[in-house]
């Protein structure tokens, strides 16, 4: 990050400016990912009915309100964003309103004249789920065979319209041995890569997401390995807060108006059916409680000699354990591993 | 005189981030950081009013004489204009 970029995001962390904004514009998906946090894919129906979505009408009025609160950078998510037929008047208003957009999406639906189009609206970026460098192992955690053809078919097709491209990969023990696979294949297609190892418990309550996170020895080895250089280049904060974005700079907006502190945080403050952003983001209970932890309010986190190489993410710590407040065992495991692998972790010892 | 009127380039993503303007280039490559007097004149160059009236504005509100504000404002819409940040017009 630039230097510019640090102060930006200092100044929206002073003042409390929810500088980052998602907006979850519908559940709906073509794919049934094994981890998904949303809901269990593979249950009959969602536990959403689809007309308890925000409306066309309530997304504008939401991405408007977010402008005036101060959001800068909006992502548009889901579900799969690109199955929303009104996504195009969203990107107007956003583009409208002089918003950095960027698009989260499995990019199954990256057709040639859908990225023109994206590409005419001015979305900054496109942000590619991926989950294997191998068709076998991607479509086994997308559960749709052929999907990774799509996918990696629609990247293409975003690269060739001149599209900003970054290639996320949630880690799960299907894809723990294509790691490299998987950041040759972002760097063929000219995309930024990023590897999130920490898996959510879903927002419907159910927990099997978390039995695809992979073990500590497997940890290991892709730290030592195949994102050696990730860790040694991010993984060492000395003067470590607390506290996260969450509630801070960032926030989240779910398909049925419920304002969240982060999009992985769904902590109820308040529904935009029933109370402006601004009051929401003002004077929530809950918003108000995140933003104000201190590292005095995490008992387990405050004397843990790891804490320089934690990764903690309020959100899914809540998600997983239903605290904001508390440790979570696979940030725990994370964070000494990266203490070992690190040069700087043998400054630290143990407490 | 020409009393041109700048006009901002609307593929500049923006924001007053707690009384700093904060520009964003299309490809997000370049942020801009602009002082309160940066951040009035680009606020004001929506198109609307030439050079002379964003520069009567600030003569207003920042209490600095005319003269000064006039010759700030031509200086500051060239540097954006420069920039590609915005466009003259007129």
């Amino acid at each position: 990050m630039s230097e510019l970029g640090a102060r930006l995001w200092k100044r929206a962390d002073a003042h409390c400016i929810p500088l980052r904004a998602a907006i979850e514009i519908t559940l709906r998906c073509n794919l049934r990912c094994v981890h998904c946090y949303n809901f269990d894919r593979e249950r009959p129906r969602p536990p959403v009915p689809p007309e308890a979505e925000l409306s066309d009408d309530e997304i504008l009025d939401a991405i408007d309100q977010l402008a005036e609160a101060g959001c800068l950078y909006l992502a548009f998510t889901g579900g799969e964003a690109l199955l929303h037929p009104s996504l195009p008047a969203f990107l107007e208003r956003a583009r409208e309103r002089r918003f950095v957009v960027r698009i989260k999406t499995n990019g199954m639906l990256l057709t040639p004249p859908r990225v023109r189009a994206l590409a005419e609206a001015r979305v900054s970026a496109v942000d590619v789920s991926v989950y294997g460098a191998r068709a076998a192992t991607h479509d086994a955690v997308t559960a749709r065979p052929g999907s990774f053809e799509r996918t990696v078919r629609g990247l293409r097709h975003a690269r060739a319209a001149g599209i900003a491209l970054k290639v996320n990969a949630c880690l799960v023990q299907e894809n723990v041995g294509e790691v490299a696979g998987m950041r040759a294949l972002a760097a063929e297609l000219g995309a930024g890569f990023a590897l999130n190892p920490f898996l959510s418990a879903r927002y419907d309550g159910t927990r099997s997401s978390l039995l695809k996170r992979v073990d500590r020895q497997a940890l290991l080895d892709l730290y030592r390995g195949p994102l050696a250089d990730v860790v040694a280049e991010g993984g060492y904060v000395p003067e470590r807060s607390a506290r996260c974005a969450c509630a801070r700079t960032n926030c989240g907006i779910s398909a049925t108006g419920e304002v969240y502190p982060c999009i992985g945080a769904p902590v109820p403050c308040g529904n935009l059916r029933e109370r402006s952003f601004a009051e929401i983001w003002e004077s929530s209970p809950a918003m108000r409680r995140i933003r104000g932890l201190r590292l005095d309010d995490l008992p387990d986190c405050r004397g843990c000699a790891d804490r320089p190489f934690c990764k903690r993410s309020t959100g899914t710590v809540y998600t997983n354990t239903g605290d904001v407040t508390a440790s979570e065992p696979f940030f725990c495991m994370e964070a000494a591993v990266t203490r070992e692998v690190h040069p700087q972790g043998a400054k630290h010892e143990r407490a | 005189m020409p009393d041109p009127v700048p006009v901002q380039n609307e593929k500049i993503a923006w924001r007053n981030v707690a009384g700093a303007a904060v520009l964003v280039s299309p490809d997000e490559s370049r942020l801009y950081w602009l002082n309160a007097t940066a951040t009035r004149i680009w606020e004001l160059a929506d198109g609307s009013r030439p050079v002379s009236a964003i520069a009567d504005v600030l003569h207003r509100e920042f209490d600095v004489d005319a003269g000064t504000c006039r010759a700030d404002t031509e200086r500051l819409v060239r540097a954006f204009e420069r920039k590609s940040l915005l466009r003259v017009e007129g």
